[in-house]
Formats: C-alpha cells, sequence, structure tokens
C-alpha cells in the first residue's frame, strides 16, 4: 500500500502500454504526402479556374466589340464547355487515402445527424467505426489499432452505439464488431432477444482475418452500459470453434 | 523530412513515449485508449518537427495529447463506445491491482482537477507550465491543484482504511 498519493501516481503499476515509432513515422510522412497532393490539387484548380474565368471574359469583350448592342446577349452566345478532366478531386483522394479496402456501411438507420455507421481499416491498420454523412463524407467515431487475430478467441472489437446526443434513457441501437480469424465461417451474437448471425467479409491482408458485424437489433438506453451480457460464438462449419461471454472466451 | 530528421524524431519517440503513455493512462484511465491518444498527438508532433525539434518537443507533445483527449471527450458525448468487447479472458477479469486502484481514485475527481494533478504531481509541470499545456489561467492551476489534491487525499485515506 502506498502511504501517500504523490508516491501513488509515480509508482503505482500501470498496463503494458507502447507505441510503434516505425508506425508513427510512416502514418506521418502518409499525411504529408496527403496534404502535398492536395496542395497540388487545389493549385491546379485554382490555375483552371483562372483559366476558364480568363476565357469567358476575352470571349465576352470580342463579342462585345463585334456584335451590336441590339443583338441580344453576347455572353449567351458563349461557349459553355468546362474542359473535363480525368484528375480526381482532392475530397476523393484524402478519402480513398483514408480507408483501406472498402467501407462497410452497416446499417442504413442513420443517427440524429443523418449519419449512417460504416466500419472500415486505415492504412495505417486501424480497425474504425465511423459515419458517412448526406455528403458521403467519413468522419471516424473510434479507431483502435488491429492486431492479426488468434486462433481461438475474437480479436480487436467493438460494441457501439449511435447515441448521437440523445438523452438518458432515449433508446439506440447497438453494433458488434470486430475481427476473427478466416478460418470461420459463421459468428453468431447472443442477446436477450435471440442470436443474431453476423456478416462476415475478408480484410484486405489475409493475415488479419475477415471482419465481422452485426446490428444486434436490441434497443438499448442512452447512457446506460451495454454488451455486458453479449456472448459471442465462432463456427468452422457446424462445430463451434469458440465462444467468448463478455469476461472469457473460451476455445474448444 | 529527412532521413536523418526521422531518426531523431524516432529516438525522442523511444525517450518519451514511456512517460507521455502513463501520462494519458492517468489522464484517461483506459491503456488502449492511453495508445491511440499518444500515438496520435506523435503524428501530429512529426508533421511540426522541423519547427519544434529545437523548443520543447516534450512539452508540445504532452498539450497535444491533452488536447486530443478533451476532443475525443466532447466527440464521446456525441456518439459513445459502448464497452470495448475484450479479446481474452486474462486481460478482462483481472481483479482489483493498484493501478486499478489508482485508477479508481482518479476517476472520482473532476476533469479539470484530474488533469491538474496529473501534470502538476505526475509530470512535475510548473503551475505556469500546466496553464500553457492546459490552457488555461495559473490561478486555475492554483486552486485545482490544491482542491484535487486535497480530495485524493481524502479518498485515498478513507479508501486506505477499507484495505488496511
Amino acid at each position: 500500500m502506498f502511504d501517500d498519493v504523490l508516491d501513488l501516481l509515480e509508482r503505482a503499476p500501470e498496463p503494458v502500454m507502447r507505441v510503434d515509432p516505425d508506425g508513427i513515422v510512416s502514418a506521418g510522412r502518409r499525411t504529408k504526402r496527403r496534404r502535398r497532393a492536395l496542395t497540388l490539387f487545389a493549385g491546379a484548380g485554382a490555375v483552371a479556374a483562372l483559366g476558364i474565368g480568363a476565357f469567358f471574359m476575352t470571349g465576352w469583350s470580342q463579342r462585345a466589340q463585334d456584335v451590336a448592342p441590339a443583338g441580344g446577349s453576347a455572353l449567351a452566345a458563349a461557349p459553355t464547355t468546362v474542359p473535363s478532366t480525368a484528375t480526381p478531386s482532392p475530397a476523393a483522394e484524402a478519402k480513398a487515402a483514408q480507408t483501406w479496402g472498402p467501407m462497410h456501411v452497416m446499417s442504413q438507420q442513420p443517427n440524429r445527424q443523418g449519419g449512417r455507421p460504416a466500419l472500415y481499416l486505415t492504412p495505417d491498420r486501424m480497425l474504425c467505426i465511423g459515419t458517412i454523412d448526406a455528403q458521403d463524407d467519413l468522419t471516424p467515431s473510434v479507431c483502435r489499432q488491429i492486431k492479426a487475430p488468434p486462433s481461438d478467441a475474437f480479436g480487436t472489437g467493438y460494441a457501439w452505439s449511435m447515441d448521437g446526443d440523445l438523452p438518458a434513457g432515449v433508446v439506440a441501437n447497438e453494433f458488434i464488431a470486430g475481427v476473427v480469424a478466416s478460418d470461420v465461417t459463421k459468428v453468431v451474437v447472443r442477446t436477450e432477444r435471440g442470436d443474431v448471425t453476423a456478416h462476415l467479409t475478408p480484410a484486405p491482408d489475409p493475415s488479419l482475418g475477415q471482419l465481422y458485424w452485426v446490428e444486434t437489433g436490441v434497443p438499448i438506453l442512452a447512457s446506460d452500459m451495454h454488451a455486458k451480457d453479449r456472448s459471442r460464438v465462432a463456427y468452422r462449419g457446424t462445430k463451434v470453434a469458440f465462444s467468448c461471454g463478455y469476461y472469457e472466451c473460451v476455445g474448444r | 523530412m529527412r532521413r536523418a530528421d526521422d531518426e531523431e524524431f524516432a529516438d525522442f519517440v523511444q525517450g518519451s513515449s514511456a512517460r507521455l503513455l502513463r501520462t494519458a493512462w492517468l489522464l484517461c484511465g483506459d491503456p488502449v485508449h492511453a495508445e491511440e491518444l499518444v500515438q496520435a498527438a506523435l503524428e501530429r508532433v512529426y508533421l511540426k518537427w522541423g519547427r519544434i525539434r529545437d523548443g520543447e518537443p516534450l512539452a508540445y507533445t504532452r498539450r497535444v495529447v491533452v488536447n486530443l483527449h478533451v476532443d475525443h471527450l466532447r466527440r464521446a458525448r456525441r456518439e459513445r463506445l459502448t464497452d470495448a468487447v475484450p479479446e481474452h479472458a486474462a486481460a478482462a477479469i483481472a481483479g482489483p491491482e493498484e493501478g486499478d486502484y489508482l485508477q479508481r481514485l482518479l476517476r472520482q475527481l473532476p476533469l479539470r482537477e484530474r488533469q491538474v494533478v496529473v501534470l502538476r504531481y505526475y509530470v512535475g509541470e510548473s503551475e505556469a507550465q500546466a496553464a500553457f499545456t492546459l490552457g488555461v489561467s495559473v490561478g486555475t492551476v492554483k486552486s485545482s491543484a490544491s482542491r484535487g489534491l486535497a480530495r485524493l487525499r481524502a479518498l485515498h485515506a478513507q479508501e486506505g482504511s477499507h484495505v488496511r
């Protein structure tokens, strides 16, 4: 027992934690490249806009000299074709850099801001849940470093709800998502309303197994703690491979 | 950034990450989230490394960690992670330990007091440094530090009498 709180702050044991310096440097490099690309696209866009503006201005002043004032609007006769471009927009570039492999919309039911929940991986190997808004922009809500899942337990996972700004006592939907070994053929989440089978899809890198997600369909109360009663069962073929209660994960 | 700069930054990460991780853990109470906070803060520091390397990169990084934690709390009020599904039983069923005990005490402090207590009495920042890190006045740091420490001691005495 520590006699003083200052001792406690300094010396109380802490959980094992680490960060990956190489991962940080690579993520930083990627961000730099992305920012550089965005700047480049923005610059190119500005130049293109100036060019188009100059083209219209020149055309308009030329016609203003050629056409009699009673002959109608010279501006209306000006060509309106915008030069086509094969270059993707900066927003599309940024979004593509944000996700790794496909993004999985977990439900069509939006939250109060109109966002739909999505599960995805990022290029720096984070498993994220975020929302996609009406403009198709992706905002991450929670992310966690993903590791290769073991063969006898579930890997990185979440229980998550789209509470929005709901006051306590208002119902919200619950999602359970994570990764599991690639040879698992079915994942079932047990709830008080019965079993729900999860969606399964391979991760972009086979060593990360496959992603699973499920909307439990159980309305949960905002500000309650949830998911403590959920257990998950993984099958290989028709046989149970392992099952995980909230506090235990048992291989079979 | 040049390769030498990258190596210098990696050395900075190696040297400072243990202290930063403990600071983040004391602030947020969750080791996984503490790792995420420090990782995200260091990524931001990397982008400005050329400008801050000759100043006080550790103080700057700490400030980013604190800001990210506050951002997270604001966002968490909007969309809340209800619970992390545990990966293995062993980590989830660990009984009360000293680390858990410390977290139990810290959780009972209001956020500002918790931040100030961690920065002043664990990190060892001066009142002025803590005020800079938190973006508040020195007076706020003084009052929060004295209230927070007194409250923490009272909780410790109370809990300790149950344990002994």
